[in-house]
């Protein structure tokens, strides 16, 4: 776990004003919602594609045991090496022996949200074995020595010139590069460590259970290198991943694709069953799968349990107001965002993330737009009762207000205090809620109750 | 008509897609080796339809490049020369199912099959059959029932990210050009 005590308030703060990052993530956010929208417009029936996926994953999520043991079984059928790992210590044991017991060094890595959760790289690292990122988000940050800022944009926050900087300084590339130009330098530099590596490292988009088959989604290529090149296969794969079927794959795919980045499909999609078989030039000599639960077994017990519905598309990051506000890095947690404020806590504990329930403005966009409608604004709210027990004066006021002679008291102080001005005694009490608010304008004249007793009277 | 429907999708994505007959494939190869200054082409040699196969392989030679392929073991398995597949500047495959749904090229593995042809090379041209266009990638996996291979790779369009600024760039870590000659006729 990371030394620093997360502190959202703190962080936040400090995130709006770096004009920089906010207008970065906005732009790539704008084009990735809008890319979005075009591809659900086209597509007549997302909405019946959105109950399917809700509706299936009911179903996993209501079993993941069962799932998770077929899947198991089959993909060990296939000849993967299937571990099961109850927590994020336990992946990083577990991947440290894997890489030790083949006397793996080096390794390329795809982009994966759980190995980020399990803190991987710097476990392997630890160890001997270097891990070289290979999706040109996860490598740029990786060469910042940053953490991923978006779940499926790792370097949303970073603009071309910040990029272009940043390669000068590590790659010796000339400065202020265009796009296309950064895009070359990073081939060449990862196509050696492509070929080089003894291990490749992935997460999994879906793993299916009927065939034990990992499912991976890249535009790049780089999983597909990840997957074919290196002796030894590594996937990371959280047990929430599972889907029954293959039959369920290209439903799923359709939803993921259309929502993370307006695609009907990603460029490469790669159905990985088992290590390479007899008399096959490619693909690694053993595939290792592990499967981690941490606390995704406990999570599917309880009331929250449709967030492992999540298919990590990212766009409830994109289209959050406040997300969009801060950016990612201020959640401070693997899962930042709508998803993240759920996950993260439900994860990592309430008392480290008491914050993130509140990074949220109920507005519902989150909701709107998720593939597998996961209800993220009520989860919000609730995580929010679960973290905060009433505080006195709200105590007070419920009592207040289910007693109508202190009602009525009560009105008549506020308004009172209100023609005043708040101040005074009450300046401190309030202070959190005028620290960036106006107190509304006491009303004018007489107020409701006497009018309505005036009015009755008159009848 | 399936095909239509595929042609839309996949030059919606990227892929430079065309409709020839065998008797032109000669012609177009030829031109595609020399723009690029192909020096050496990978190519897979299994699964080919074996006109198909004689006609590129003749062609290629014929202008002057050198083909790397799987090379057969004594055990009967396959192996690439891997420095020499990754210099090659082109790599062209046989594409046994194209899907008209979602624009993509299906590669499912197999001894001697080869999928790193259409990922190391900054070039890459799949060749098909026009009968062998899919509806959709659902009823494609169930082809294959409970006999799925090791790898089964689906390409749709080139290499692409948006990481930088959301800006989509081409030729990241695999081909930033793809191609689908699909060959119509009855020649196999
Ligand atoms: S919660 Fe929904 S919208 Fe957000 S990342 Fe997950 S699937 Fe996408």
């Amino acid at each position: 776990m990371s030394p620093i005590v997360p502190n959202f308030r703190k962080a936040s703060r400090e995130a709006v004003r770096n004009s920089q990052v906010i207008a970065a993530v906005r732009k790539t956010a704008n084009l990735l919602s809008g890319m979005m929208a075009l591809a659900v417009a086209n597509t007549p029936d997302f909405e019946a594609l959105r109950n399917y996926g809700r509706t299936r994953k009911l179903e996993i999520s209501g079993d993941l045991e069962k799932y998770a043991q077929s899947f198991a079984a089959n993909a060990q059928a296939a000849g993967a090496v299937v571990h099961r790992a109850k927590d994020a210590a336990e992946a990083a044991r577990l991947a440290i022996k894997i890489a030790a017991d083949n006397g793996a060094k080096t390794a390329v890595k795809g982009k994966s949200m759980t190995a980020e959760e399990v803190e991987l790289n710097e476990a392997l690292e630890a160890a001997g074995v270097t891990v070289t990122e290979t999706d040109l988000g996860e490598f740029i940050i990786q060469l910042a020595n940053e953490k991923p800022s978006h779940i499926m944009a790792p370097a949303i926050h970073r603009s071309r010139a910040q990029v272009a900087e940043l390669f000068t300084d590590r790659l010796g590339t000339p400065p202020d590069l265009s796009v296309e130009a950064l895009v070359a330098a990073a081939r060449k530099e990862l196509r050696e460590k492509f070929l080089a590596a003894d291990m490749g490292i992935t997460g999994g988009n879906f793993a299916i259970a009927d065939t034990g088959a990992i499912v991976l989604l890249s535009n790049e290529g780089n999983i597909r290198m990840a997957t074919t090149l290196p002796r030894i296969q590594l996937a990371v794969v959280g047990i929430d991943k599972i889907i029954p079927e293959m039959a369920d794959m290209p439903k799923f795919l359709a939803l993921l694709a259309r929502s993370a980045a307006g695609q009907t499909i990603s460029s490469y999609l790669s159905i990985v069953t088992g290590p390479r078989r007899a008399g096959e030039e490619e693909g690694p000599e053993q595939l290792h799968i592990i499967l981690l639960d941490n606390g995704r077994s406990r999570i599917a017990k309880g009331p929250y349990r449709e967030i492992l519905h999540c298919l990590h598309c990212g766009a409830c990051l994109s289209h959050c107001p406040v997300y969009r506000a801060v950016g990612g890095h201020a959640y401070q947690a693997v899962y930042p965002g709508p998803m993240g404020s759920v996950l993260s806590p439900l994860i990592s504990g309430l008392e480290i993330y008491a914050d993130l329930p509140n990074a949220c403005t109920l507005c519902g966009r989150c909701a709107e737009v998720c593939p597998v409608c996961v209800p993220l604004p009520d989860y919000l709210r609730d995580l929010r009762s679960d973290v905060n027990k009433p505080p006195l004066m709200m105590k007070m006021a419920a009592f207040g207000a289910h007693t109508p002679s202190l009602y009525r008291l009560g009105m008549i102080a506020m308004r009172q205090m209100l023609k005043k001005g708040v101040k005074g005694l009450m300046a401190p009490a309030l202070k959190e809620w005028t620290v960036c608010r106006e107190p509304p304008e006491p009303q004018a004249g007489e107020s409701f109750r006497d009018w309505w007793k005036t009015r009755s009277h008159g009848q | 008509m399936i095909l239509n429907q595929y042609l839309a999708k996949a030059q919606g994505v990227g892929v430079h897609v065309e409709l020839l007959s065998l008797s032109d494939l000669n012609r177009r190869l030829a031109a595609l080796v020399g723009e690029l200054k192909a020096k050496s082409v990978a190519l897979p040699l299994i699964g080919w339809p074996e006109p198909l196969l004689r006609t590129v392989k003749t062609e290629v030679e014929k202008c002057g490049s050198a083909t790397v392929s799987p090379r057969r073991r004594m055990d009967g398995g396959y192996e690439w020369n891997r420095p020499a597949l990754g210099s090659a500047n082109l790599g062209i495959t046989f594409c046994g199912a194209f899907i008209a749904e979602t624009g993509s090229l299906a590669f499912p593995s197999g001894p001697g099959l080869g999928t790193l042809a259409s990922l190391l090379p900054e070039t890459h041209l799949a060749l098909s059959c026009a009968k062998d266009c899919r509806p959709d990638l659902g009823g494609y996996l169930a082809e294959f029932g409970a006999d799925i291979p090791s790898r089964l790779t689906f390409v749709t369009g080139p290499s692409r990210t948006g990481d930088i600024e959301a800006s989509m760039t081409t030729c990241v870590h695999g081909p930033g050009r793809v191609l689908h000659w699909i060959i119509t006729g009855d020649f196999s």
